[in-house]
């Protein structure tokens, strides 16, 4: 029924706030609570919306336009469930023109600009739904989101970027106060500061966030895990097993999923992370990697590729902590630290120029000595220097074959690096 | 004939009172002892086993064991009292006070009296009505309706105002709790917008204070001196008193001899106390009574200049600092528009002429009310992409009631066998996580639930109601295959339940033994019993009249009252024996 509440109280709609406030005390003595609840309940309701001014304009509104704006929010509904964020806009304008308290359609609106990367717009929408509606996180949100957005869209030798940074971060504060239990906005500012390389307070509030709903629990898995991504662009690759030791005291016991889960997440990261690692021949990130696949093996620890790809990289590292010991062990013959260094790059995928050259003057650098001390070396590499040994057994197995095989066949010479065709 | 009066009563925490509404005007009705329209809320058994209540219970009340004060303060909870030895509800307490208050008023109308209107504070939550209805249903009254302190006050008031237009504050301070209630009387309708309080903070508190200043300055001038357990009794008595006077004296010395003990020797209590002093002690406590003021006014948004008229109602707002705290918050004197003593329970009363239609339409006032909390469910939602346990409130505080509303949930998984409905309160309106709302402890849930076949959750439907006593009821239903839930306080496990009330009924009945008098009495009466059930029933009839009779006389220690029902059983008795 249209302008059911103005019928309810016996008014027009054109009625002014004296006569609607006459109109219901009218009324409440004729329908009282006591002898007629229904009926009461009825005039009550329509006396609320009308004797508040926004809400009557709210609700007038509704009457007069109910249908056209039920339309439009389906459309607008439709074209943001495509991503058509451009055309969504001028129907949720038009809505919130009939109905400026469509908070739902603000809301929208701020996400739509967002998307379209058109910021200034944006955060006059969030700036305006915050001020109207104080008491409700998700705008804040929003609008702490909108700062953020903008912040990262921006190169990073903009010197607008920490402002807005610190814009996202009051925002976010703010649903904070009104839902601590929260751990979304937390993980927002965490982050932010993650992107300043602010590694300290990015931590601070990452524990916040795992504190949020006042239990640690499987639930803050994720809040976690981004501790360990922080402590790797942090270089602290050793707390990353303390967290993930962590996260094994508050993983549900005998829920294999769960577990399986966890351990790909920390697979998948540890192998990135080696990719990035070989990629730039860097020891450091192999180590990060290294304790991702530890952590990953933790969880579960019978997974094939996690086992051989934590092996791989071990190796790796371990060969590189070694290679500087071996130069200056006197036991082994000259020549060798070269290979060691040469396959350990090789390894880390470093560009060797010239590398058949280089590996054959190598080669002939160890058969110089005499062949009792290159089998003595090899050894001794074998025994005391096995991750090097690792990094190519059949090269070194073979230096050793061919050592023996010329002591007691003298007279054999010849390109002994062609033989193995690397 | 129909009744030409109407009787209401004001329950209250430290005093009580009857009042009677006929011909128009409505009058308290004085205690037959004292002369004095107002009682104490007090109940004690005596060591030779008399029962006391009210005035007479004063010099018992205090010693260890034998008497209760501000039972009020216990109702809903489910705590027992215990009396020379024996567990009470607090129900049962104050059913003694309203048994008392309805014999006074039957004595001095000389008409036994069954329904009342009772008084209960507004922030009064839901366990705390139904155990008020309880006490008078122990009582043997039948309670026409609860109605809210204040909203009486302001009853009293606009009766005889009914013309007037205005915003009006009750500011009830009573013994134990505080109430602020925002009013706006039109066309002789009082509609409450909102009301705000704080259920621990009466008069009792400032008692407290004045005794802990009491007791502080005489630590100081004796600080080894030992206070026995009766002393620190006294004590209670006398800081009531210092109080009162200080209302109207500037300062006051207490005195108490023998006091203490210190090096074996007794020393008297004489302290002096100012007002000044007091004022200062009692600062955090007007500190909570301006928060609740600021509450009630925000709760609707009303600035204090709006308030045209100040009722202030309770007997602690004789004191001066508070009078001082309300005008200045109004900036307006509050008028002496109604006894702040009497108002609620003639007020109750005028409640119980208008719903027994003894006010003529014209004259009339209608009330509405609001209900002084919110109430809530959990109910699991996402938060930032984590499930929780969140408050999701069916009835915001400060809402007009009647009130009902319909909402819509879902279960969480379609092979969900049992969903649980549990209610909260909101005392500010604020929650958002059970945690910051009340466990009301009333909770139920629809169980046996087949899983759903189409693979989706069942909606769940939640209709919620609240009624103009203030009781709530929570009706969770499936509507998809047909099973619901229905929770209220009066399903709830801490209320008492059928078999409950006909003990507390038979534990009143056997305080008759509990007089020194009823030695002569118990074989005669236990004989009685006994003979009850070969009798006719006319003979069982005047029998259980005179058993009645006797045991009430005993149980309120009115001798000539016991002497005659004494004899009459007797000559019931021989008659009985020696018939042909």
């Amino acid at each position: 029924m249209a302008n059911e509440f103005y019928q309810v109280l016996e008014l027009s709609p054109q009625a002014t706030q004296e006569e609607i406030k006459r109109s219901y005390f009218r009324l409440v003595r004729k329908y009282s609570p006591e002898k007629d609840p229904e009926r009461f309940k009825s005039i009550r309701e329509a006396y609320e919306t009308l004797s508040d001014v926004k809400a009557r304009e709210n609700y007038d509104s509704l009457q007069q336009n109910g249908e056209e704006i039920s339309e439009l929010t389906n459309q607008a509904q439709e074209k943001m469930s495509e991503g058509e964020w451009k055309t969504a806009i001028p129907i949720l304008k038009k809505i919130l023109v009939f109905l400026p308290t469509a908070h739902q359609a603000r809301n929208q609106l701020g996400i739509c600009f967002t998307r379209e990367q058109d910021w200034d717009n944006a955060l006059k929408v969030y700036r305006k739904l915050t001020r109207d509606n104080p008491d409700v996180p998700l705008y804040w949100s929003n609008y702490g989101a909108t700062f953020k957005q903008y912040a990262e869209s921006l190169p990073d030798d903009n010197p607008k970027k920490k402002e807005l940074y610190q814009q996202a971060r009051e925002q976010f504060k703010k649903a904070i106060d009104l839902e601590p239990y929260n751990s979304e906005p937390y993980l927002e500012n965490s982050r932010s500061y993650t992107e300043e390389a602010d590694y300290t307070r990015a931590l601070s509030w990452k524990e916040r966030a795992i504190g949020a709903d006042g239990k640690t629990d499987f639930q803050d898995f994720e809040a976690l895990f981004y501790i360990c991504i922080i402590y790797l662009r942090s270089g602290e690759f050793d707390k990353i097993q303390t967290v993930a030791q962590r996260i094994i005291s508050l993983l549900p016991t005998n829920d294999e999923d769960i577990r399986q889960y966890v351990a790909a997440k920390f697979y998948n990261s540890g192998l990135e992370i080696a990719q990035i690692g070989f990629a730039n021949g860097n020891v450091e990130l192999l180590k990060a990697a290294s304790s991702f696949f530890k952590a990953a093996k933790t969880f579960d620890p019978d997974d094939e590729d996690t086992k051989r790809l934590k092996g791989k990289v071990d190796q790796i590292i371990q060969a590189y902590e070694k290679l500087d010991s071996l130069k200056e062990d006197s036991q082994i013959s000259p020549g060798f630290y070269n290979l060691a260094a040469f396959y350990l790059a090789s390894a880390l995928n470093e560009e060797i120029e010239d590398a058949d050259t280089l590996l054959n003057n190598i080669i002939n650098l160890i058969f110089r000595t005499n062949q009792t001390n290159i089998i003595n070396s090899v050894r001794r590499i074998k025994s005391f220097y096995f991750s090097i040994y690792q990094l190519n057994e059949s090269l070194f197995d073979k230096i050793e074959e061919v050592a023996q095989e010329r002591a007691s066949k003298p007279s054999f010479f010849g390109g002994i690096g062609k033989l193995f065709g690397f | 004939m129909s009744k030409d009066f109407a009787i209401g009563i004001d329950l209250g925490t430290s005093t009580s009172e009857i009042c009677v509404y006929r011909k128009g005007e409505s009058q308290p009705i004085p205690d037959p002892n004292t002369k004095v329209p107002i009682i104490p809320s007090i109940v004690a058994i005596s060591s030779k086993g008399e029962l006391l209540v009210g005035d007479l219970a004063r010099s018992r009340v205090d010693l260890p064991g034998e008497g209760i004060r501000e039972v009020k303060r216990k109702m809903g909870t489910g705590e027992k009292v215990i009396l020379q030895g024996k567990e009470y509800r607090p129900e049962e307490v104050s059913a003694l006070i309203l048994r008392k208050l309805k014999e006074n008023a039957e004595e001095a109308l000389g008409t036994t009296i069954k329904e009342v209107v009772i008084s209960v504070p507004a922030n009064f939550p839901d366990a705390s009505r139904q155990a008020t209805l309880t006490a008078g249903e122990l009582a043997g009254l039948k309670v026409l309706r609860l109605i809210n302190e204040p909203t009486a006050a302001a009853l009293a008031f606009g009766i005889n105002n009914i013309d007037v237009e205005e915003q009006l504050v009750v500011f009830d301070f009573g013994g134990g709790t505080l109430d602020i209630t925002v009013l706006e009387m039109v066309a002789g309708v009082l509609d409450v917008k909102s009301s705000f309080g704080d259920s621990h903070l009466g008069g009792k508190d400032f008692d407290e204070t004045m005794k802990a200043l009491i007791l502080g300055k005489f630590e100081a001038e004796y600080p080894d001196a030992h206070i026995s357990e009766k002393s620190r009794y006294a004590l209670k008595d006398v800081a009531e008193s210092a109080k009162k006077v200080l209302s109207t004296q500037h300062s006051h010395t207490v005195f108490v001899s023998n006091f203490a003990l210190q090096s074996n020797e007794l020393i008297d209590l004489d302290v002096e106390v100012t007002r000044q002093e007091f004022e200062q002690a009692i600062a955090p406590l007007l500190e909570r009574a301006r928060e609740c003021v600021r509450q009630a006014l925000n709760a609707k948004k009303i600035r204090p200049s709006a308030i045209d008229r100040v009722l202030l109602v309770g007997g602690t707002t004789y004191i001066p600092a508070v009078r001082r705290l309300a005008s200045e918050i109004f900036c307006r004197e509050p008028l002496a528009d109604v006894n702040p003593d009497l108002a609620v329970g003639i007020g109750a009363s005028i409640s119980a002429a208008l719903s027994q239609d003894l006010i003529s339409d014209e004259s009339s006032i209608i009330l509405t009310d609001v209900a002084p909390f919110g109430l809530g469910i959990d109910v699991i939602s996402e938060i930032g992409g984590q499930k929780m346990l969140t408050y999701q409130p069916l009835i915001l505080p400060n809402t007009t009631i009647p009130y009902s509303v319909t909402k819509k949930y879902s279960l969480m998984r379609a092979d969900q066998t049992e969903v649980e409905i549990k209610l909260y309160q909101d005392h500010k309106g604020n929650a958002r996580l059970p945690q910051d709302a009340v466990d009301t402890g009333i909770v139920g849930s629809i169980t046996d639930i087949p899983p759903a076949s189409n693979g989706i959750p069942y909606p769940l439907e939640v209709e919620f109601s609240y009624d103009t006593n203030g009781i709530a009821t929570v009706k969770a239903s499936i509507p998809a295959i047909d099973k619901s839930v229905e929770i209220s306080y009066g399903k709830s496990a801490s209320r008492m339940d059928e078999g409950d009330k006909t003990e507390a009924k038979d534990r009143l009945q056997e305080l008759w033994r509990k007089n020194e008098k009823a030695k002569g009495y118990e074989a005669i009466v236990d004989k009685a019993e006994r003979f009850m059930a070969d009798i006719s029933a006319e003979e069982r009839a005047s029998l259980s009249e005179a058993l009645r009779e006797l045991k009430e006389a005993l149980t309120n220690d009115d001798a000539s009252k016991i002497e005659t029902a004494g004899e009459r059983l007797v000559d019931l008795m021989f008659d009985l024996e020696n018939r042909e």
